[in-house]
């Protein structure tokens, strides 16, 4: 289950708040520039692009990178 | 695999989808049909790394691709290209080195709508080196017959939901422990920079700490090492430049050196997966670890002038994978 574009986690991966673990290049590579342009252009403006980006990117490929997102999702039993 | 003019002319009768590298009297020697490819005489073949201009490299498309669309790209129509590919599929992208595409590709990919939703894999097409400035690398479109020296060529190719394509790089190398070096500009050059979080010059760096620049600065992008080659260095005027663009942000160190290429490779090559779809290497590489008549793995293809895994590479290889989605 993809959390909804809205879930907090989505900025915080954005933000780098919280970790994404190292994956595929594709996926490595959406992380590290929308954090780029994010530090860039920190505006709420911004923020929202990028989020929905990071959350186009798992709704579409949720099934494949059903790892990746659990550990992303993990860090919410130890907040 | 290294194929003869006729034998790629009866691939094309047959109706193949081929992705095709060559000199270029060679692919003018070709008749339309569901093919693209662009200029470079060196190769990965399955005997090891080969110099030819009699043979052309040919990548065949399986049989269960769907060739959607090839067409051409300017600048103006470069931005699309993610939203133009098939929701389930991959792109494949060639554009001729120092083109304007090429540029505009390099600098903008990360802000194009869809990048890196889509697969697109590809390469930078070239010369043989010693006619670097004489001739002009080119790229083809099979379906159109056209040619062009300033424009990208794009295969669009859909796969059946139950395929996947997904894009692999090996890269051999990793960022060295000497200094991290930052630029407050994106671009294919850079004078001044920031060593350590020090206003420095680049080029005085590189002459002045002895750095070989044959080894490319490194950035870790998220765990995925990208590598940004160094084409010349003016310590005079104080530029560098380089085979890809430096990202403003982003932290870079010079890679270690790589003792023995084939070597490393091997040992940076995931072990099984499915065979790759289509593969390229970097011209540096070849040149640098002496390539020519080595083998790198199973992996063969175009040596290129900048590979395309989403966003330009240098000294990369690049693997395109087509996986079964279940």
């Amino acid at each position: 289950m993809i959390p909804p574009v809205t879930h907090s986690i989505w900025a915080q991966v954005v933000t780098g708040n919280r970790e994404v673990p190292p994956s595929k290049v594709g996926l490595n590579m959406l992380v590290a520039n929308v954090r780029r342009d994010y530090e860039v252009n920190p505006s709420a403006a911004s923020l929202r692009h990028l989020v929905a980006r990071m959350h186009e990117f798992f709704a579409k490929y949720g099934t494949f990178y059903q790892a990746e997102l659990e550990q992303i999702l993990k860090r919410d039993t130890h907040a | 695999m290294l194929s003869s003019v006729a034998e790629v002319q009866d691939q094309l009768a047959a109706g193949k989808s081929l992705l095709l590298a060559g000199e270029e009297s060679l692919l003018r020697q070709l008749p339309r049909g569901s093919w693209i490819g662009g200029t470079i005489p060196y190769f990965m073949d399955k005997s090891g790394g080969v110099h030819s201009e009699s043979h052309i490299f040919v990548t065949e498309l399986p049989a269960y691709a769907s060739v959607v669309d090839v067409r051409e790209y300017t600048t103006a129509t470069l931005p699309s290209i993610c939203q133009d590919a098939p929701e389930n599929g991959f792109s494949v992208l060639i554009m001729p080195a120092g083109s304007p595409v090429h540029i505009a590709y390099a600098q903008d990919f990360p802000t194009y709508r869809g990048a890196y939703l889509k697969p697109v894999v590809g390469w930078i097409s070239g010369v043989n080196v010693a006619e670097i400035g004489k001739r002009q690398p080119m790229v083809f479109a099979g379906v159109s017959g056209q040619d062009s020296a300033q424009n990208a060529v794009v295969m669009h190719v859909a796969l059946p939901p139950q395929k996947r394509a997904e894009i692999d790089i090996v890269n051999v190398f990793q960022p060295g422990p000497g200094d991290t070096i930052t630029f407050a500009v994106s671009g294919f050059s850079a004078g001044e920079c920031r060593i350590n979080e020090k206003p420095a010059n680049l080029a005085r760096y590189i002459t002045g700490s002895h750095v070989d620049s044959r080894l490319p600065l490194t950035a870790n992008y998220n765990g995925s090492i990208v590598n940004v080659s160094v084409q010349s260095i003016d310590e005079k005027a104080g530029l560098v430049k380089f085979y890809a663009p430096v990202f403003a942000r982003v932290e870079y160190r010079f890679a270690s050196p790589v003792a023995d290429y084939i070597a490393a490779f091997n040992s940076a090559l995931p072990a099984g997966g499915p065979p790759a779809t289509f593969s390229c290497n970097c011209i540096l590489n070849y040149l640098y670890a002496g390539l020519e008549g080595k083998r790198t793995g199973n992996l063969t293809g175009p040596i290129t002038f900048g590979e395309i895994a989403h966003q330009l590479l240098n000294q990369t290889l690049v693997r395109l994978l087509i996986r079964d989605a279940a």
